[in-house]
């Protein structure tokens, strides 16, 4: 398993998760088909992530998790999308940038999309 | 608008490989910490990830054509051992003994007979074994309007008088399965928290 190289996984201990992350740099939602860069400007969306985080989360968790690993050509990224209530996937070409623009897979609340 | 399930991921990065087995447990996790489940979507999810695991499966190869077996599952995974007892009663103390581990005072097991398809095909289980929060060791795929069962502690399969014919190991081999000790833990930590919270989880088609 040399090919796989994982990060951002936390060490299994279901109740004490700590490794959530929003995702507030360049993508919308995952199943959302809005480009980055029509989105409003990083410091909005992150004062807006903040809002939400204090006012829907109680427990003080993220609404989304992400994970990302690479597998022999690709980088995958998985995770948990909370106010979608679903799992969503991206699959990018690895060593270009992650995330992108031209991702070879995507998926989450509207179906799969493949792009290869 | 339809949401994506962790088969659905699998299925999505099936050209990419395999989602590594810790971190579907993971993001199982993630999900039943934001939106508690249903019971048996959570048990369905469970069993499906054991399942994903290549020993989860009594090996196809090493069934045998003769004789009668019966089968031990613990921390070790899967044991096949010939029927070598007299009496249904020498064979249950026999179970307790493994069961249990030395006791001074002998116990009997529990014995479920509806999990499997085949009701002559007999699971014999610590009876408090749950409340114990016993390791997991073993669980059973049922049909799709089943979520299947994990089981608490070591079991052991036998027929119901005496050990298990080649049709009935197939029949095991189908529906019964290892845990792998990779996941055992996380799989046992989301699985007792599914049963503690039960009741304040939503049911399946509400």
């Amino acid at each position: 398993m040399a090919l796989l190289s994982m990060k951002k996984v936390p060490a299994i201990n279901p109740f004490q998760l700590v490794v959530h992350e929003n995702q507030t740099t360049e993508l919308c939602c995952p199943s959302c088909s809005v480009e980055a860069r029509q989105l409003q400007p990083l410091k909005e969306r992150q004062r807006y992530s903040l809002e939400q985080l204090s006012s829907n989360n109680m427990r003080g968790e993220s609404q989304m998790t992400r994970y990302q690993y690479d597998k022999e050509q690709y980088t995958i990224i998985v995770g948990y999308d909370a106010p979608l209530y679903t799992f969503f996937a991206q699959v990018w070409p690895k060593g270009g940038e992650v995330p992108g623009t031209h991702p070879l897979s995507w998926s989450g609340a509207d179906g799969f999309r493949f792009y290869e | 608008m339809d949401s994506a399930s962790m088969n659905d991921l699998r299925t999505q990065l099936k050209p990419y490989g395999d989602i590594p087995i810790d971190l579907q447990l993971q993001l199982l996790r993630d999900r039943d910490r934001r939106d508690l489940q249903p019971f048996a979507h959570l048990c369905r999810d469970l069993v499906d990830l054991c399942l994903e695991s290549p020993s989860a499966r009594f090996p196809v190869t090493s069934l045998p054509s003769v004789g009668t077996h019966y089968i031990l599952l613990d921390q070790n995974g899967w044991h096949l051992h010939p029927w070598r007892f007299t009496t249904q009663d020498h064979a249950l103390e026999e179970f307790s003994r493994e069961i249990y581990g030395s006791m001074s005072s002998l116990r009997w097991t529990e014995e479920v007979y509806s999990y499997v398809s085949d009701p002559a095909v007999v699971l014999h289980a610590n009876a408090n074994g749950v409340n114990e929060r016993l390791p997991i060791f073993a669980g059973v795929k049922m049909s799709e309007k089943l979520p299947g069962y994990l089981f608490s502690g070591p079991i052991i399969v036998t027929g119901a008088h005496s050990g298990l014919t080649s049709e009935q190991m197939r029949t095991v081999q189908r529906e019964v399965f290892s845990v792998d000790e990779a996941l055992g833990q996380g799989i046992a930590d989301l699985w007792y928290y599914g049963l503690q919270t039960i009741d304040s989880r939503p049911r399946e088609n509400g």
